[in-house]
């Protein structure tokens, strides 16, 4: 039952987004002959429900919606084993990111992400310095703050510029609420 | 102490400088004495973190990246990575925006928004291959007063060093992706011993946004490595990325709290190993910034 409504579901939108895709990385879809070796190779397709091998057929069937509320698009710890493996010059790695990348602009993306956004717009780093770490640093002869925007904070303007204008901090603040 | 003979700029990444400065200070002083000067990156800031970013969106990933190449343009010099999610971050964008002409304007429209401009007029390095393919085995071999002994070393590669292989140019059989060996070389030559286990080239897992995302699913990877890793009898982990060294120090912890399973390895980064190799002490390369003691390797080596 399922299988036939989503076979009758095959119309050209549907086709429209597996260009998408191709076009935002994911070359080579269309020739992907459904070899498994992908799923083969996938360190974490063994410990859960991740099966790349589907991803890359339902993204030549144009299944968006299913693709893109998906947990397991986010499973991958995008390792390259697959797209190095691969005998069709498919990029399964690259397919995935640009899923993730759909999935984010209609704001569907887990927390932890956009949580590297918000410290990155603050700091200019995903993983900020502490005073544990300033303490350490000291004692290794460094400086307490890394030569970074830790310790020249006029660059941070232009990161903050550039996550706006690309209108990734409009997505976050439309998930979490307005938060920055 | 050698002559210099190869300059560039060194970009730090976030975990590295923030959770781990032995890596950042034992990476400087060792590259030092092999005639490698790593040069400040003033104002550089995340890679952005290829799984994090690049997976919300594209052209953040590139113009944020660009932007840390860029400060490494204007010093005429080319940028050395020490940890491979950064060297995956410049080295993809600055090879896709030398390639891409139309994908270079949109990033460069961005980029005018911090002052900047993304020329393409320098390469990306990682430190660990320039050490291998610049100073070589030799003299690395040379630059070791204190032999390791014959410990036994787990080495982990890492996945973006090396993969994808059909967008890397290291052009040598010592860079393959399934069978690495530059890394084991260059271990060897400290006086240690690499020792083969099952699923070597295995992810540590952490990758992805996959440790913030489900971190059950990361560290069930790493416990599947560390366990084999366990098997052969190494005496510590040696790795080349700071957020996998991360992993498997920190996830030790992690992992006996989440699962019950207990190892105890140590965990270095080449640039720590390197260092005890050239006499330096473990207070100069901060290793008791690391969750797993390694005074059991420290016995074996002195």
């Amino acid at each position: 039952m399922a299988l036939e409504s989503q076979v009758l579901n095959l119309n050209k939108g549907l086709v429209n987004f597996t260009h998408e895709v191709e076009k935002a990385g994911g070359e080579n879809i269309s020739v992907c002959y459904q070899c498994g070796t992908c799923t083969g190779g996938c360190p974490m397709g063994r410990r859960n429900a991740l099966r790349t091998r589907k991803i890359m057929r339902m993204t030549a069937l144009g299944l968006k919606d299913e693709l893109l509320k998906s947990d397991e698009i986010w499973y991958c710890s995008t390792c390259y084993t697959c797209t190095d493996r691969c005998p069709r010059h498919v990029k399964p790695t690259d397919v995935i990111i640009a899923l993730r990348n759909m999935a984010t602009r209609q704001h569907i993306v887990p927390k932890n992400f956009l949580a590297t956004a918000g410290f990155i717009y603050q700091t200019g780093h995903g993983v900020p310095n502490n005073d544990a770490n300033r303490a350490l640093r000291k004692k290794l002869g460094l400086t307490a703050e890394p030569p970074t925007t830790h310790m020249y904070p006029e660059y941070i303007p232009g990161v903050q510029k550039i996550l706006e204008a690309t209108g990734l901090m409009a997505i976050k603040a439309a998930v979490e609420g307005g938060k920055k | 102490m050698s002559e210099t003979k190869f300059k560039s700029s060194l970009f730090l990444g976030c975990i590295a400088p923030n959770r781990y400065p032995g890596i950042e200070a034992s990476t400087i002083k060792t590259a030092k004495n092999l005639g490698l000067e790593l040069v400040d990156l003033k104002g550089a800031g995340c890679c952005p973190a290829p799984g994090a970013f690049g997976s919300m969106d594209i052209l953040t990933w590139e113009a944020l990246a660009a932007r840390n190449i860029c400060l490494s343009e204007q010093m005429g010099l080319d940028c050395s990575v020490l940890c491979n999610g950064c060297y995956k971050s410049l080295y993809d964008v600055n090879e896709r925006l030398k390639e891409n002409p139309a994908e270079k304007a949109k990033v460069n429209d961005l980029l005018k928004l911090a002052d900047m401009q993304f020329k393409g007029s320098i390469e990306i390095r990682h430190v660990a291959e320039q050490l291998y393919t610049d100073v070589g085995l030799k003299k690395i071999r040379d630059s070791v007063v204190q032999p390791l002994n014959g410990i036994k070393v787990g080495i982990h590669y890492g996945c973006h060093l090396l993969k994808p292989g059909r967008d890397r140019k290291f052009g040598s059989a010592a860079f393959s992706t399934e069978v690495p060996t530059f890394l084991d070389e260059m271990v060897e030559v400290l006086g240690a011993r690499s020792v083969n286990y099952k699923d070597k080239m295995m992810c540590c897992g952490a990758g992805g946004g996959v440790r913030g995302y489900k971190i059950d699913f990361a560290l069930d990877m790493t416990n599947e490595k560390l366990k084999n890793m366990s098997q052969v009898g190494v005496d510590c982990v040696v790795d080349v990325c700071p957020f996998c060294h991360l992993q498997f120090d920190r996830g030790q912890l992690e992992i006996k709290e989440k699962f019950g399973d207990s190892y105890d390895i140590p965990v270095l980064h080449y640039g720590q190993l390197l260092g005890l190799a050239q006499g330096m002490s473990p207070d100069e390369l901060g290793l008791e910034a690391h969750v797993i003691k390694v005074d059991s390797l420290l016995d074996k080596i002195v």
